[in-house]
C-alpha cells in the first residue's frame, strides 16, 4: 500500500481532478492506497467528490510517501523541500520546456510516468529515456508507482 | 586601429561579436556598443573610432550626420548589408550620398549581390563558426538527431530520437528547442546527427555545427543547389545531403576546414585586409 501524494498548480483542472478522483477510488478498492493527499498552490472550485484530503503545498514538508506532480515548476518546487518522499514526474499534461525538462529529470534521477501512449512516445523522442510506465487518462499511475518502488 | 562595432547580432548570427572579439585578439582595440540604445554623438566622441562597423539595417540619421558633420575625422564606415536587396542597396547608397556619406565598404553574405554597387565594393563575407564564449551545459544528454529548422510546417518522421531545433523565435514554444545561435552552440555535441531542413544558404549555424557538432547534413525537399555551394565553399569531395545513400560519414577533414578558414577570426582578417586596403 502506498501513500500517494499529487501536486497541482491549482484546483481548478476539471479533466484532472476527474481522473485523479477515478485513480484514486480504483486504487482503493484495489486495496493499493494507504492515503491520498492533494496538494496545490492556488485553491479553485473542485467539482467532483474526490476521496483525499486537500492541504496548501506549504504542507509537503509533511508528507510522506510517493508525489506525483504534473509540471516543471511544480517538480522544481517539490525539490526544494528536503523530506521523505519519492518523486514522480507525470509527462503530458502541462507544457514545459525540453532543456529545462532533461536537466532536472536527470540530476535529480526523476522517475516519469506517461500520461497516455503519445506522451509516452513523445517522451522517448525528447529524453531517448523510456518512461516507466504509462497511464490512460491517468488511470494506473498508484500500480505503476507501486511496481517502480518494489523493483 | 581603434574599432567602434555595433552590435548588430540576431538570432542566426553573431557577427558583430566574433569581429569584435577578433579584433581585440589581434591587438586592435575594438567597442562594441547598441547603437539604437546610445547617444550617437557621445560614443563616437568618447570612442573616437578609427573604423564603424554596423549594419545598414541599423543605420540611424544620427549616425549619418555625424559622419557628414565630421568627415575630417576620416572615419572608415564599414556596413554589412545582409538581407538587403540590391535596388533597395542602390536606395540606400544614394541617399547617403545625399547626407554627404559615402561607406568605405559593404560587405555580406549575398553572394547574388554584384561586386559593386556604383563605385562602391561589395566585399562577399561568408558567414562563420562563432568559437567564442560557448557556455557548457551543467548536464549531459545524448538524442540522435537535432533537427534545425525555420519553419514547422512539414511532419517530422525519424525512427530515433530527435529534438526540432529552431532559432526564429516566432517558433519559441512550438519547437521542441528554441534558442538563438549564441545559445544553440552549446547543444551541437549532444546530437549524434545534425540536419538541417530546406537549407538554402551556408549560415553560422551550419558552420558551428561542423565546428562542434559530429555529423551534419542537410535535407532539402527540392534542389536549391546547396551541394554545389557546400562544394565551392570547401572545396573538397563531400556530400552532405542526408538523404543520399553516399552522404559523407566522416567529418574530421571538414572539421578541420572549418576550424582553418572559417571562423570568426578568418572574417576579422578579411575585412582587416580590406579596411587597410581603404586607408
Amino acid at each position: 500500500m502506498i501513500n500517494l501524494g499529487i501536486y497541482m498548480k491549482d484546483l481548478s483542472q476539471k479533466d484532472c481532478m476527474a481522473a485523479i478522483s477515478q485513480e484514486i477510488d480504483n486504487a482503493r478498492k484495489l486495496g493499493e492506497l494507504r492515503d491520498a493527499s492533494i496538494f496545490f498552490d492556488d485553491i479553485g472550485p473542485v467539482d467532483v467528490r474526490v476521496n483525499a484530503g486537500f492541504f496548501n503545498s506549504t504542507d509537503i514538508w509533511n508528507f510522506t510517501g510517493d508525489l506525483v506532480v504534473f509540471s516543471l515548476e511544480c517538480l522544481e518546487k517539490s525539490l526544494s523541500y528536503v523530506n521523505n518522499f519519492r518523486l514522480f514526474y507525470c509527462y503530458g499534461v502541462e507544457p514545459y520546456n525540453t532543456l529545462n525538462m532533461i536537466r532536472t529529470l536527470q540530476k535529480n534521477n526523476i522517475p516519469t510516468i506517461a500520461a497516455h501512449e503519445h506522451a509516452a512516445n513523445q517522451f522517448k523522442r525528447l529524453t531517448n529515456i523510456s518512461p516507466i510506465g504509462v497511464s490512460d487518462n491517468l488511470s494506473g499511475i498508484v500500480q505503476t508507482i507501486k511496481r517502480y518502488n518494489h523493483e | 586601429m581603434i574599432f567602434l562595432i555595433d552590435n548588430y547580432e540576431t538570432t542566426y548570427h553573431t557577427q558583430s561579436l566574433y569581429l569584435h572579439t577578433a579584433f581585440d585578439k589581434m591587438g586592435h582595440q575594438s567597442v562594441m556598443s547598441n547603437f539604437a540604445a546610445n547617444s550617437v554623438f557621445d560614443l563616437f566622441d568618447t570612442v573616437k573610432p578609427e573604423v564603424v562597423i554596423t549594419s545598414a539595417l541599423r543605420l540611424s540619421k544620427d549616425i549619418l550626420f555625424y559622419f557628414s558633420e565630421n568627415k575630417d575625422l576620416g572615419i572608415k564606415l564599414l556596413l554589412n548589408v545582409d538581407n538587403i536587396k540590391e535596388e533597395d542597396l542602390i536606395h540606400l547608397k544614394d541617399y547617403m550620398a545625399s547626407q554627404g556619406v559615402v561607406p568605405n565598404l559593404l560587405f555580406t553574405s549575398n553572394y547574388s549581390l554584384p561586386d559593386k554597387i556604383g563605385r562602391l565594393n561589395v566585399l562577399k563575407l561568408l558567414p562563420a563558426a562563432d568559437d567564442n564564449q560557448v557556455q557548457s551545459l551543467d548536464f549531459d544528454y545524448n538524442i540522435d538527431k537535432a533537427i534545425i529548422t525555420d519553419s514547422l510546417n512539414d511532419e517530422m518522421k525519424y525512427s530515433s530520437s530527435f529534438h526540432v531545433v529552431s532559432m526564429n523565435p516566432d517558433l519559441n514554444g512550438k519547437a521542441d528547442i528554441c534558442l538563438p545561435c549564441v545559445g544553440i552552440r552549446s547543444i551541437y555535441d549532444k546530437y549524434n546527427e545534425i540536419i538541417f531542413k530546406d537549407m538554402n544558404n551556408v549560415s553560422q549555424g551550419f558552420f558551428d555545427a561542423l565546428r562542434r557538432g559530429k555529423k551534419v547534413y542537410y535535407q532539402n525537399k527540392q534542389d536549391t543547389g546547396i551541394q554545389e555551394k557546400i562544394n565551392k565553399i570547401f572545396k573538397i569531395d563531400c556530400n552532405l545531403d542526408y538523404s543520399s545513400e553516399k552522404k559523407t560519414e566522416d567529418f574530421s577533414q571538414l572539421k578541420e576546414i572549418v576550424a582553418q578558414k572559417h571562423t570568426g577570426d578568418n572574417r576579422a582578417k578579411t575585412i582587416l585586409s580590406q579596411v587597410k586596403g581603404t586607408l
